[in-house]
């Protein structure tokens, strides 16, 4: 008897949520587990988990060597992160604009311990619109470039997303995505750029700044449910997951969520976010914050269909491709997340463009 | 005046034979093929901040006077060099 | 064994459950619907262990037909990891090419637990040797010499020094040998002792020499690195040996193993120390029997004065 292809009971996510369900995988299970963690750069979670068992040595010897194997990947990636902070701030010292750091980057300098285990080493940073050119002229200056795109990209990212388009260091060929809000201007969430900076966080030894705790979880709320593929991003309700474990500690963290969350207009993908955590990862929500959400809670028409689409659409594909029904699932999630983005005549352009590009490039 | 350092944060890992040394950078992560004079440049930042002159200074008087051409300029290559690699900061006074 | 298996039976697990190669330091489980996959299995892989049900692989990989047309005329095969890798598709008689070079990728990408040296590793008297290179300048038919001269095989192209215990791992697998050396090697070993030539692959002609039997029977036992050597065949050379330097062997040792900066600190001072207490050189030779003379001398007795004073110099007669 095989065991299910997604939700809760999904090896991996069961695996997740329940750690200690790792020590009774089949091989088969493990093989897929492992496999997805591939696929869904989500090993580097799992392996901290699995560190977290008191038997771990008794894990399968494959197991145990792969989550080694991969431990060391992600200790590269966090000390990737921490130098290209630190050259970042080095670079932007006497910029004379606030330089914040985002994702990873953020996590990874208040040393979040539940975000460990990530697996992403390009740099997201937040400066001020006004700043943007300066930011990026200094940073020119220091050795990055930009890559080569078309002009129409080009225009896509300037105009209708919101970054220009990710800066190459020269010398180590990594790269910093430069922001001057969170979501696309086009699209149909606002955010309150002014209470971010106002809200945001100085790193001591540093120049920089992150958001705060809640505008850091709302930031990956937000991309979660409004961004533009949602093949494998099991990863994303990992990161939310993970927030909310390790802030959620901290005194009045959930009041502070609540007021954010209203200030920039976020309940709708919020609760999306905490439904599909609780369901799948078991994530603690208290009650008070259920209530508050109250209001943003979907009408049940949609709120089936996202029940049904996203625990298919957010599964990492394992060996062999993704079933029929995944796919059409990931369709429809990638549908939806364009037309939060863009209004509908560009969508449609957009995305006639896109398809015609695709086409273009070799095999 | 500019003045260069090793940071605190940036722990160096020294191998040192024969008048040549390999460098590891912990914070970067590389690792770094040293000739005698870098060598030597490096422990010297590494002890406490110092300016281009007070390189070139310390440098001269291990030479005992048979100091190459254009030396000042050198040191400046050098120094840049470093602190592309990040071995080396320019430090807040 | 695995070659007790039908080669219908081993062809109905490719299909399904897919089949487990231990080379050692690691376990693949292939999958494939291509008949010369299992035969590739059959000659290369035979003699290795038939895995249990419990086993879990630490890689999956497929070899799948080629789409289209090509699944009935000028047949292909495509391997692949379940990731995007740049896995083109090739005529299917060199599937057991495309098996090596599909696990090979795991390997290099996703060992990460190991400090891998694009090498290759044997061992005698409980001391291995790495003798790293590049492909083409003779180190696989030294390696090949080597490992049918008494000396245990742990693997052609990839060391894998493992951190924890600062020994050797073996991954051992099929020893590749191209254009001329797959002639050197015949003549040595005779004809049988090698797969059939695969013609025009990525890599020109192609042979296999199975990794010999007690080479995979001792593939969980490691062995601590004695001595790295970078060999060259020159054919003017009868026999030089230069040490490197203590900190450019170093930096060279660094420079060859691949995941080098992602292992950091725990990589630079576990090969400091290495290069501290053993040596790091390089030979040249024109015949196969001195290279393995200097190879056996080095790893049992280290290098002379005069080899270590004369570390500047070039590497000739």
């Amino acid at each position: 008897m095989s065991s299910p292809r997604h939700g809760p009971q999904a090896p991996m996510v069961a695996a997740l949520r329940e750690p200690a369900r790792m020590m009774a995988l089949s091989a088969p299970d493990w093989e897929d587990v492992i496999a997805q963690g591939l696929t869904g750069a989500l090993q580097g979670v799992l392996a901290g988990k699995a560190r977290g068992l008191a038997e771990f040595e008794a894990l399968p010897r494959a197991v145990r060597h792969q989550f080694e194997a991969v431990e060391a990947v992600t200790a590269y990636n966090r000390r990737v992160l921490a130098w290209e902070a630190n050259r970042i701030d080095l670079a932007l010292r006497d910029v004379g604009c606030p330089v914040v750091l985002l994702k990873g980057a953020a996590y990874n300098a208040r040393r979040l311990p539940s975000l460990a285990g990530r697996l992403a080493s390009d740099v997201d940073i937040l400066v001020p619109k006004e700043h943007i050119a300066a930011v990026e002229a200094t940073l020119k200056a220091a050795g990055w470039r930009s890559m080569p795109y078309s002009d129409y990209d080009e225009h896509y990212y300037r105009e209708w997303m919101h970054e220009i388009p990710p800066l190459q260091n020269i010398d180590r060929g990594t790269y910093v995505d430069v922001h001057h809000t969170i979501l696309p201007e086009t699209g149909r969430l606002k955010p309150d750029v002014d209470r971010l900076f106002r809200e945001a966080e100085p790193i001591e030894g540093s120049n920089l700044l992150t958001l705060c705790d809640a505008d850091m979880t709302l930031h990956t709320v937000v991309h979660c449910f409004q961004d533009g593929e949602f093949a494998g991003r099991l990863r994303d309700l990992v990161d939310v997951d993970g927030l909310l474990r390790d802030f959620g500690q901290r005194d009045g963290f959930w009041q502070r969520l609540m007021e954010a969350s209203d200030a920039h207009g976020f309940g709708r993908p919020l609760y999306y976010a905490l439904h599909f955590c609780r369901r799948l990862l078991g994530t603690g929500v208290p009650a008070e914050v259920w209530a508050h959400l109250e209001r943003h809670k979907p009408n049940p028409l949609a709120l089936a269909v996202m029940n049904h689409a996203v625990p298919r659409a957010v599964m990492p594909s394992r060996m062999f491709p993704a079933t029929a029904q995944v796919r059409l699932a990931q369709t429809l999630l990638l549908a939806r997340s364009h037309w939060l983005k863009m209004p509908p005549l560009l969508l449609l352009r957009h995305l006639t463009r896109k398809a015609v590009v695709r086409r273009k490039k070799p095999a | 005046m500019i003045r260069w350092c090793v940071p605190q944060d940036r722990e160096l890992l020294w191998y040192e034979r024969e008048g040549e040394a390999v460098v590891f950078n912990s914070a970067s992560g590389r690792s770094h093929y040293l000739n005698a004079l870098i060598n030597e440049m490096l422990r010297y930042i590494e002890e406490a901040p110092r300016s281009a002159a007070d390189i070139h200074g310390h440098l001269a008087g291990l030479m005992d006077g048979a100091e190459p051409d254009n030396f000042a300029d050198r040191i400046g290559d050098i120094l840049g060099s470093l602190a592309l690699q990040g071995l080396i900061d320019p430090c807040r006074e | 064994m695995i070659a007790d298996l039908s080669r219908r039976s081993l062809l109905r697990r490719l299909r399904s459950d897919g089949i487990v190669l231990d080379s050692g330091a690691v376990a693949t489980r292939v999958f494939s619907r291509v008949p010369e996959v299992a035969g590739a299995i059959l000659s290369q892989y035979g003699h290795y262990p038939l895995m249990d049900g419990d086993t879990v692989a630490n890689y999956r990989i497929g070899l799948a037909p080629g789409g289209g047309l090509r699944r009935f005329y000028r047949k292909q095969v495509v391997g692949s990891v379940g990731v995007p890798a740049p896995f083109t598709p090739f005529p299917v008689a060199i599937a057991p090419m495309m098996l090596e070079m599909t696990m090979n990728w795991c390997v290099a990408t996703r060992s990460n637990r190991y400090l891998i040296f694009h090498s290759a590793v044997l061992e005698k008297h409980g001391k291995a040797v790495v003798l790293p290179g590049d492909s083409g300048q003779g180190k696989s038919t030294l390696c090949a010499a080597l490992a049918t001269s008494g000396w245990r095989l742990f693997s052609d192209e990839f060391g894998l020094f493992d951190l924890q215990t600062g020994m050797m791992m073996p991954n051992v697998r099929p020893i590749s040998l191209k254009n001329a050396s797959i002639d050197i090697m015949e003549e040595r070993l005779g004809k049988g002792a090698l797969s059939q030539r695969l013609y025009d692959t990525p890599k020109g002609t192609v042979a296999y020499l199975p990794a010999p039997e007690e080479a995979v029977a001792r593939r969980m036992e490691q062995a601590p690195p004695a001595a790295v050597i970078f060999p060259f065949y020159h054919p003017n050379i009868e026999r030089a040996v230069r040490a490197y330097p203590k900190a450019r062997g170093l930096i060279t040792l660094c420079g060859g193993a691949a995941n080098y900066e992602m292992l950091g600190a725990a990589a630079f001072r576990a090969m400091r120390d290495f290069v501290d207490s053993h040596p790091v050189a390089r030979i040249a030779y024109n015949r196969l029997d001195t290279a393995i003379e200097m190879v056996e001398r080095i790893v049992l007795e280290g290098l002379s004065e005069d080899e270590v004073a004369t570390a500047d110099r070039e590497l000739t007669g």
